[in-house]
């Protein structure tokens, strides 16, 4: 309860002599009096601490520190209360127990921020305490508290996940104030790293919460969050919406700072959007307001506004000179985003005016700076969709087991019930609903892992596209870059030179390859269908096969009459082909027949088998196989792409693939594709 | 022949800038489309717009091609992405990741398409 005092303000009542009393039950009358007599009970520490002698079954040193810290804590002496968390820990001793010792840690880290020194109390929170406090009732708020340490750290990672698990907690535990709380920090991390459905799902949900009670600086600051999420996006027309009801919010609760903060906002969406509002007007009363308070970090970001609006009012002079002034060197701390959204625009506006060196300098601080910002923002956006998925599994387990305890919890009721009315009638009635409450539960509970794991597949599927799309505007310049290289004169006149650049264009082709592979996947790639004779492609790759699959194994192919014609892009089907014949090769230990089997299947599709004697599939492992990164083959040898990748062909071709397998028998896998119709 | 070339990664933009330009092409850069219908509505009248799809801002390169192509229908239009997805048929896209070699030789039959505007004097080579 301690915590979520100092985290959230405005809560239940502080109880902390009974958050005491679960961890130092033998201590209940202390606590009780640093509760109700602070002053006293510090005198009753003090007096324990300088007895030298000590008897069995008396608080530890320790113990008698950490009751000291908190009761100067609850008489607002914070400096003191360190001092005594500090001795606290210098009087451990191994026979404290370990709860002490953390308990210890946490106060000290709560201190800590309390005076501001926040890198000091992420040390002291240790990176693993949040777990080892897990039998505290107030897990969901230790993770909300180190969720924002992290965030102010800027371990946004770390920070999501804490927030997550918090929010996740708090709602099944029915605390909607934490929940609301964690929610909205994840809301401002998703938007970060665009996964704006989300953080407009998690906004909309604080701004209903919020609009029923708990007065208007809460709801103002769920419509900032909203109007942040909407700037994000470029919708200005949203964006404005929010903070104007942020503002009108405020200004009736007469609150003036909080009141600039949404002219300050509404600024930098008029700013952006000058068609809509006066956005001079605006900006200037917003730049005047914030002068007025001190408020630096505002002051320039005011001025960086104007600037904008003087630049699209074509005064390129009036804005360079407004953005000299708002990212000139004295210290002031500006978000990163906004100083190179006005770089940008300087190095713009100083070209106008025909500045050309100022503009390149300006130019090449924001290539460095954003190149940097991309390549750790994809790492960090991967990192958090898998934190997302990880922390939506564990949810779910955690809903299937409250699920079952409710259905054992039925169960022992109706058991009652059939004792006291022994009446045929309703002991069946009771056996009925169970049966059917039964069937029903566990066939949701199917379907529910079921939509889970397309989502998971879907979002994978999109980030992996995303990914995939970076890395061919990357693959581009290199190739660029390489060509450039090849056509100077010292690159052609030295051979070693011209060898070195060969092979690195082959590499980057190598690469590109791979991508385009993994848009196949993504159900992204780009394919250009046309009427392909299977029977003439399979002889034109045959030699390809053959060498595919050795000496080893034999390879066999046999073509219906009339020739089935499939309508697919060919380059793919190859690759296709390609992978299937590989995949039944080392299944082969010690070699055998591979046979690919084409013929027409009801006139609309056609179908292709490779069938392979190899080693088989037990059933787990078919259950697998066309999942994406799934492979059983050693490190090194498989991507775990190459079935997932023909089923995406597949089904972005329009036809399907299916999958059958014996154990030391051998596997079947059939591609249907769409039949070319005369 | 004079060439606006609409990219938003600043690295590929460099590239392609200096690839064009060793091929003797004149080159604008714009970083994004609404930056580029800027350029335009500013006068400037290149003879292809090489431009990039998917971008920031309130216009997306196809935006971008559509309204060029009802304003100066005689100007070559050359797309290219890194998506799938955003081939509607009704202008050639390059995909990424192009060799040069690729790129230029689209540039070329997209220039030789395009038929030069009464009296501005481009020449079709």
């Amino acid at each position: 309860m301690l915590l979520c005092v100092w985290l959230l303000p405005g809560l239940a009542p502080p109880a902390r002599a009974g958050c005491y009393a679960d961890l130092l039950g033998k201590d209940a009358p202390f606590a009780e009096r640093i509760e109700h007599d602070p002053q006293a009970a510090i005198a009753l520490i003090d007096a324990q601490l300088s007895a030298p002698a000590r008897g069995t079954g008396r608080p530890s040193r320790a113990h008698l520190y950490a009751m000291r810290a908190d009761a100067l804590e609850s008489i607002g002496n914070v400096d003191a209360a360190r001092s005594a968390v500090e001795a606290g820990v210098q009087a451990l001793t191994p026979a404290d127990d370990a709860l002490l010792r953390r308990r210890l840690r946490l106060t000290a880290s709560l201190l800590l921020k309390e005076q501001g020194h926040l890198d000091r109390a992420m040390i002291e929170f240790g990176p693993d305490s949040a777990e080892s406090l897990g039998d505290v009732p107030d897990l969901a708020c230790v993770l909300y508290y180190r969720g924002s340490l992290r965030f102010r750290a800027g371990q946004n990672v770390g920070a999501a996940e804490d927030f997550m698990r918090a929010y996740q907690l708090a709602r099944n535990l029915g605390r909607a104030e934490v929940r609301l709380l964690a929610g909205q920090m994840l809301a401002r991390l998703y938007a970060k790293y665009d996964l704006y459905t989300d953080a407009h799902e998690l906004a909309d949900e604080a701004i209903g919460f919020y609009s029923a009670s708990r007065g208007p600086l809460r709801l103002a600051d769920a419509f900032f969050l909203r109007g942040d999420i909407n700037l994000s996006q470029d919708d200005y027309v949203h964006a404005a919406d929010d903070f104007l009801r942020a503002r009108a919010l405020l200004e009736s609760a007469a609150l003036p700072l909080e009141v600039v903060f949404a002219w300050q906002e509404l600024c930098v969406t008029a700013s952006r959007d000058t068609r809509r509002m006066d956005a001079s007007a605006v900006c200037r009363e917003a730049y005047e307001r914030t002068r007025a308070t001190d408020d630096p970090e505002g002051v320039k970001m005011m001025l960086g506004a104007l600037g904008e609006i003087a630049f699209r009012g074509g005064h390129p002079a009036e804005a360079v000179g407004l953005w000299d002034r708002a990212l000139g060197d004295d210290g002031v701390d500006f978000p990163p985003r906004m100083r190179w959204r006005f770089h940008r625009l300087r190095a713009q506006a100083l070209t106008r005016i025909g500045d050309v060196a100022a503009a390149a300098r300006d130019e090449n601080y924001c290539l460095d700076a954003l190149e940097a910002d991309r390549s750790a923002r994809s790492a960090e956006q991967l990192a958090l969709l898998h934190v997302k998925f990880e922390t939506s599994f564990k949810d779910e387990e955690l809903a299937r087991s409250r699920a079952e305890m409710q259905a054992a919890e039925l169960t022992i009721s109706r058991q009652a019930f059939i004792r006291n009315a022994v009446i045929g009638a309703a002991v069946l009635a009771v056996v009925t609903v169970l049966f059917a409450t039964r069937m029903w539960s566990r066939r949701k509970l199917a379907v529910d892992a079921r939509k889970a794991a397309e989502q998971q597949l879907a979002a994978v599927g999109r980030l992996t596209g995303g990914i995939a799309h970076d890395f061919n505007n990357l693959l581009s310049v290199m190739l660029q870059a390489l060509w450039l290289l090849g056509r100077r004169a010292s690159v052609a006149e030295d051979s070693v030179a011209c060898d070195l650049v060969s092979q690195a264009r082959r590499s980057s082709e190598i690469c590109a390859d791979i991508t385009s592979q993994l848009l196949s996947f993504a159900r992204q790639q780009n394919l250009v269908p046309e009427a392909v004779r299977l029977g003439a492609c399979l002889a034109d790759l045959r030699p390809l096969l053959e060498r595919t699959v050795g000496s080893a194994a034999g390879l066999y192919i046999e073509v219906e009459e009339p020739e089935p014609v499939a309508w697919a892009d060919p380059r793919q089907l190859s690759a296709a082909l390609l992978n299937l014949v590989t995949n039944a090769r080392d299944a082969m230990i010690s070699g055998g027949k591979i046979l690919i089997r084409v013929c027409n299947d009801s006139g609309r599709r056609v179908r292709l088998d490779v069938v392979d004697d190899g080693c088989g599939m037990a059933s787990d492992i078919l259950a697998r196989a066309i999942e994406p990164f799934f492979t059983t083959k050693p490190v090194g040898r498989g991507s775990g792409l190459g079935l997932s990748m023909v089923d995406g062909f597949a089904t972005q071709s329009g036809g399907a693939l299916s999958v059958s397998s014996v154990l030391h028998r051998g596997t079947t896998v059939s591609l249907w594709l769409p039949a070319m119709v005369s | 022949m004079h060439v606006l070339l609409v990219e938003d990664h600043a690295l590929l933009r460099r590239m392609l800038e200096q690839v064009l330009t060793d091929a003797g092409l004149r080159v604008t850069v714009a970083e994004t489309a609404d930056q580029a219908m800027t350029i335009f509505e500013g006068g400037l009248r290149p003879d292809l717009l090489l431009s990039d799809i998917r971008m920031p801002g309130q216009l997306s390169g196809l935006d971008l091609a559509r309204w060029t192509r009802q304003r100066h229908p005689s100007l070559a239009i050359l797309l290219q992405t890194g998506f799938a997805d955003l081939d509607t048929g009704e202008f050639r896209v390059l995909r990424k990741p192009f060799a040069p070699d690729m790129l230029l030789a689209a540039v070329r039959e997209s220039l030789a398409g395009c038929t030069p505007e009464p009296g501005d004097g481009a020449v079709v080579k």
